[in-house]
């Protein structure tokens, strides 16, 4: 029996390789969905951004998105993708969550005084 | 020759040091500092206090006795090591040691005294540049945890210490102390040290001032060693205004005989350390012998006297004499060796002596540390001669000192010895006013990973002036600027050619910056693609870099020269290349220098040419963990390492590791651009990559910022304390953590610092 607090981790961690074996979901979609794995990736992140989805799945699709050659611009031109669509309030509250799975703290960086060390 | 010393750099097959210590420091270790202070005959006994620590011994791993100058801590400490049954190793901190790797050196040899550490923890502390919280703390928490007999580890003086590494590594080894055994801890005043847990669970036993405190039995016994007989109604009255105060006491003594008023002198005295300095002075001081109140507070300004130190200082004779009378009369100067040539002063009384020489004399302290900077100097103790012209604000001496000591500490591993001090000297504005301790300080900050430091400091060598010949013996310091200038490469690939040119011209024959500058030379020609011309000179970089001592470069040419192999297809060649290499590189204990993330790649690709995926995998952590040092500050040589270990991912068919590498290129071109052949080699890269399919995002696509983190993953420091340690926001460490758990595919702190263990990454 696997214990609980370790699936709560895993699953909290959007752990896919956890979710695919143990939930059986069926995440790995690339070759059905025919895309390429990079905008295969990407659309995965702008799904993510569209349903306010927790700061670690944007982490971990963006870490795919970047292991499958999507660069930093065109992570950031997903969420200015789906803007129209999903809403400016969706926008605002997602940017600093995807900045932060990109490794730049909005939220320190709005407060700190200019001169101090970025 | 310097105060007991147990080892010196070169000396791991010398006897002495051999029975002395069994252990070998990369730097000296000065004897003093590893022995508890001998039990002074006439020290009142703390019989009660040393009872409670002995019966508590089984109970908690941690003591800490914090209280004020003049308290008896280490006189206690003392008493309870002479009386104990068990063994104890002794450490007495001093400002010297907010270096990590130094005082994990002098503890380790501490704890070596009692029983043999696994050679492993010296071999790791020798090492320039290891990981103190990936390498080095547990190893030698491990070798703590795993000695053969319970034993006391003392760090006294804590109190001098501030640097945070040096506490987090304290702290880390609290937690492997093991059953029986304690460690001590001693400061002024709260220690800063972040113990929390530990108290929280009653796992500390905390002695303070209230426990320090002597009573009526024990200040008449203080008084009567000190030569003061009084009646019981007096002793009590002078207990209570001294508050118990051991320091208080001794002083109050010390002035009643001196003004030979006995007890209305010693009743004069107020308790209140406030008030210490004035009534030291009025009560004490005057009514010493004029030359001896002149030898005490003039030699205040010394760390530790010598006879022939002393001397120098003040320009006398016969002062070792004076320092054994003293020694004799005085409970306040503590010999350090047992032939009675080193002293020094209680810590307390030094203050206050120097308090003194202040007030009265304030013209000679600059004077008096400035000739005792040359006796150090001229008896071979640079560092200590760099200190006190540090001390005397004397700038412009402190680097011509360390224009010949700074390469030889950096050398010897300390690093963060090295980086304070060019900290200070920067601070002082020594970089405006010495060219070449400005080209040093840029070359160490570009070669260790720190480009805004390496991009000020060159600008200030620059700007800066040199008089005289070089250390090297060059004519122009203008032959060191110009290495800083092509090793930065700020001004692109062909400035980078003309200022090697010129730095391989005008150095001095023999200089030992040659390698160096032939160095800059060849990468010159190989970003030029001259590729046969750039492969001959790293043929010379490495003969003479062996020749010259210049091992760093000489290992680095070596690798250069196997990827040229590489391209060429020679991997025969290649393989005899990087072998060379690999014995230059364990020889001179090099692992860790962030210009061997090269060697290390390069090694790897031959590995994995050769079907030997393992080794391939462990050279490429290897590299891995060196990575985060590669900045822009020396770009063509940060660019082409991830080069190689893009390449040798491709190898693995690993294409989320090349991307990940790709992607850091990237933003190194865009800060620098004019490389030569090397973005052309980049772009080839990117169009093989173009169809690999990525597998999930492993160990190898870990990012920069992940990896500088993974070594702090493996203390107890929480998300914040960690965020502070990295100058990043507690935010972004936590996003980095759940990062690099997801990457090692673990879901816990513990099992992704298994991991990266297995990996090789820490």
């Amino acid at each position: 029996m696997a214990d609980y607090k370790e699936t709560l981790r895993r699953l909290a961690l959007s752990d896919e390789s956890f979710v695919d074996s143990v939930l059986g979901m069926g995440h790995d979609t690339v070759d059905a969905s025919r895309l390429d794995p990079k905008t295969h990736a990407l659309v995965r992140l702008g799904a993510s951004l569209a349903i306010d989805a927790a700061p670690s799945s944007y982490q971990a699709n963006i870490e795919v998105a970047l292991a499958a050659g999507a660069n930093i611009d065109e992570i950031v031109g997903t969420l200015i993708a789906v803007a129209p669509t999903v809403g400016l309030a969706r926008v605002v509250s997602a940017a600093p969550e995807l900045a932060l799975a990109l490794g730049y703290d909005v939220d320190a960086a709005l407060e700190r005084r200019s001169g101090d060390a970025e | 020759m310097a105060e007991g010393v147990i080892s010196r750099p070169g000396a791991r097959s010398s006897a002495r040091a051999e029975r002395l210590a069994g252990a070998v420091a990369a730097f000296e270790l000065l004897e003093s500092k590893l022995r508890a202070p001998l039990d002074r005959r006439g020290a009142v006994s703390r019989r009660a206090l040393i009872g409670l620590l002995e019966e508590q011994s089984g109970a908690v791993p941690v003591v800490v006795v914090s209280a004020g100058p003049g308290w008896g801590k280490t006189t206690l400490l003392a008493q309870w090591a002479s009386q104990s049954r068990r063994p104890f190793a002794w450490v007495s901190a001093d400002e010297n040691d907010n270096d990590p790797i130094v005082l994990l050196t002098y503890v380790a040899a501490a704890l070596d005294r009692v029983s043999r550490l696994d050679p492993r923890v010296f071999e790791a502390l020798a090492l320039p540049g290891v990981s103190v919280e990936g390498t080095v703390v547990p190893r030698l928490g491990a070798a703590l945890a795993a000695m053969d007999q319970p034993v006391v580890l003392v760090l006294d003086d804590l109190h001098l210490l501030d640097s945070p590494p040096c506490l987090d590594a304290i702290a880390a080894l609290s937690r492997h102390v093991p059953e029986g055994s304690q460690l001590t801890l001693s400061a002024r005043g709260e220690a800063a040290l972040p113990l929390g847990t530990l108290r929280a669970r009653g796992l500390t036993l905390e002695i303070g001032q209230d426990e320090l405190r002597m009573d009526e039995a024990e200040a008449r016994e203080l008084l009567r060693a000190a030569g003061l007989e009084l009646a019981g109604a007096e002793v009590a009255e002078l207990t209570e205004r001294t508050e118990g105060w051991p320091a208080g006491l001794y002083l109050a003594a010390l002035s009643a005989k001196a003004s030979g008023a006995g007890i209305k002198g010693a009743m004069a005295f107020r308790g209140d350390d406030r008030y210490v300095s004035d009534y030291l002075r009025s009560e004490l001081l005057s009514r010493l012998p004029r030359d001896e109140l002149r030898f005490l507070t003039r030699t205040a300004v010394l760390d530790r006297m010598s006879g022939p130190l002393c001397d120098a200082a003040l320009n006398g004779s016969d002062s070792a004499a004076e320092l054994e009378s003293l020694e004799r009369s005085n409970h306040f100067l503590v010999a350090l060796d047992r032939n009675r040539e080193w002293y020094r002063y209680h810590h307390l009384f030094q203050e206050l002596l120097r308090a003194e020489l202040q007030r009265a004399e304030p013209d000679l302290v600059p004077r008096l540390l400035g000739r005792a900077g040359e006796w150090c100097a001229a008896n071979g103790q640079l560092e200590a001669a760099f200190r006190y012209a540090q001390e005397a604000g004397d700038v412009d001496r402190a680097a011509r000192l360390f224009e010949q000591c700074g390469p030889l500490v950096y050398q010897s591993g300390r690093i963060a010895t090295t980086e304070r001090w060019l900290a200070w000297l920067e601070a002082h504005g020594a970089m405006q006013r010495n060219a070449a301790v400005a080209a040093l300080g840029a070359a160490v900050a570009s070669t260790w990973g720190r480009p805004a430091e390496a991009e000020r400091l060159a600008d200030a060598a620059e700007g800066a002036s040199y008089d005289g010949t070089l250390p090297d013996g060059s004519a122009s310091v203008d032959s060191w600027l110009a290495i800083v200038r092509a090793q930065l490469c700020r001004r692109g690939a062909a400035r980078m050619r003309e200022d090697a040119e010129h730095a391989v011209r005008t150095l001095a024959r023999g200089s030992f910056n040659r390698p160096n500058a032939l160095l800059q030379l060849a990468f010159a020609e190989w970003l030029a693609d001259e590729i046969d011309q750039a492969d001959d000179l790293f043929a010379d970089v490495a003969e003479e870099g062996l020749e010259l001592g210049t091992h760093e470069a000489a290992a680095l040419a070596l690798g250069e020269r196997a990827a040229i192999a590489i391209e060429r297809g020679a991997w025969v060649q290649a393989e005899e290349l990087v072998d060379r290499a690999l014995q230059i590189v364990r020889r001179s204990r090099m692992e860790e220098y962030p210009t061997c993330a090269l060697v290390w790649a390069v090694a790897a690709r031959v590995e994995l040419h050769r079907g030997v995926s393992e080794r391939g995998q462990e050279f490429l952590a290897r590299a891995q963990r060196l990575r985060p040092r590669l900045t822009y500050a020396v770009p063509y040589f940060s660019i082409q390492t991830r080069l190689e270990l893009a390449r040798a991912y491709l190898a693995l068919a690993d294409a989320g590791g090349a991307r990940t590498m790709l992607g850091e290129i990237d933003a190194l071109l865009r800060r620098q651009p004019d490389l030569g052949m090397l973005p052309a080699r980049v772009e080839e890269l990117r169009a093989s990559l173009k169809t690999m399919r990525a597998d999930a995002p492993g160990a190898s696509t870990l990012t920069e910022a992940e990896l500088r983190l993974l070594p702090y993953l493996a203390t107890h420091l929480t998300f914040p304390e960690l965020g502070e340690r990295l100058y990043v926001s507690r935010h972004t460490v936590k996003s980095h953590a759940m990062a690099v758990y997801r990457k090692l595919n673990v879901s816990s702190r513990n099992a992704a610092v298994e991991r990266a263990r297995e990996l090789g990454l820490l």
